[in-house]
């Protein structure tokens, strides 16, 4: 099935043509995108880089047999998810959280140490769901990718992804409940 | 059309507090959140975690993620496989080989004697008397 014109159409032509060239304007254009992504789904930032690297590689050695039937950025999306979801299985590692609230040191700003509060009492909110609630939330709340494009990066359907992600924004609310009941947001 | 109840509305509030939803579910939905204040406050909880996830700060790419792509994009790869051609060519190139190896060793390389020939030969020398000819019986 064909989508809808990709803004990346034109320069995945050239990129899929063998030009250097337009896949690193995809790269430089993407890279922020995929390892935040990494990043959030395993907590260390050498696996993401890792990871990241691995994406673009793969991306580059399938481009080839890619047939357009998505957007180049679910695409892309759609290989980082499988490589970070295998790595998770395979490791059953993503990087513990120090959930330590920091104390204020004296020089700090006051908005600085909030801040600091703050990210801690998410992250530490999205590292508890389970990996795949994890990377439908990133997917969405993060990367902005409609359900559709959830759906074209999990390889999932779309009630299994409107359920994912039922679950996954309830058990947030808890959590981030809690965090507002110890004041951290 | 049947109005949704708490439970089927529920279900749908995520989506629809991320601007997923559309069509009669939509509807349905809008029809029950009119009359029930608890779904309504519901759907404003998730609308307002989606905010507060959003406050935090976006992880920065390290600064060399594009070079190392594409220094690794433009090694050339490891030949995993031989080509069709250079593999049948090879398979000529030892089969030639081993056809002149086997041709030249019988010409070049002496056939060694039986033991009968060298003991003939012995005994000749030292005029031992000759083996018994059994052959032909």
């Amino acid at each position: 099935m064909r989508r809808n014109p990709d803004p990346d159409d034109a320069v995945v032509g050239r990129a899929r043509s063998g030009e250097p060239a337009a896949f690193e304007e995809l790269v430089r254009k993407y890279q922020a995108g995929v390892y935040g992504y990494l990043f959030r789904m395993c907590r260390n930032a050498a696996d993401a880089e890792d990871l990241a690297q691995e994406t673009f590689i793969r991306a580059w050695q399938a481009l080839p047999r890619f047939r357009q039937e998505s957007s180049f950025k679910t695409w892309l999306y759609r290989i980082a998810t499988n490589l970070c979801l295998n790595r998770l299985s395979r490791t059953r590692r993503t990087e513990p959280l120090d959930e330590t609230i920091p104390a204020r040191t004296a020089d700090e700003p006051q908005e600085a140490w909030q801040r600091k509060r703050r990210t801690l009492a998410v992250e530490s909110a999205l590292a508890a769901l389970p990996p795949d609630q994890r990377s439908a939330v990133i997917l969405s709340v993060y990367e902005d990718l409609s359900y559709a494009e959830i759906c074209a990066a999990m390889g999932k359907s779309i009630p299994s992804v409107t359920s994912l992600l039922y679950r996954a924004r309830n058990a947030l609310r808890q959590s981030l409940q809690t965090a507002r009941e110890k004041g951290l947001l | 059309m049947k109005t949704m109840n708490c439970e089927e509305t529920r279900s749908l509030l995520v989506a629809l507090a991320d601007g997923e939803l559309a069509g009669p579910d939509r509807r349905r939905i809008e029809e029950h959140l009119a009359k029930c204040p608890e779904c309504t406050e519901e759907l404003s909880a998730f609308a307002d975690d989606r905010k507060t996830l959003r406050t935090i700060p976006a992880p920065e790419a390290p600064p060399f993620l594009v070079t190392r792509v594409m220094v690794r994009i433009s090694a050339p790869a490891p030949r995993m496989w031989l080509s069709p051609a250079l593999a049948a060519s090879l398979v000529l190139v030892t089969a030639a080989g081993l056809w002149l190896g086997t041709a030249l060793g019988r010409t070049l390389i002496p056939r060694r004697p039986s033991e009968e020939e060298r003991y003939c030969a012995v005994a000749s020398a030292l005029s031992l008397p000759r083996l018994p000819d059994t052959g032909g019986e």
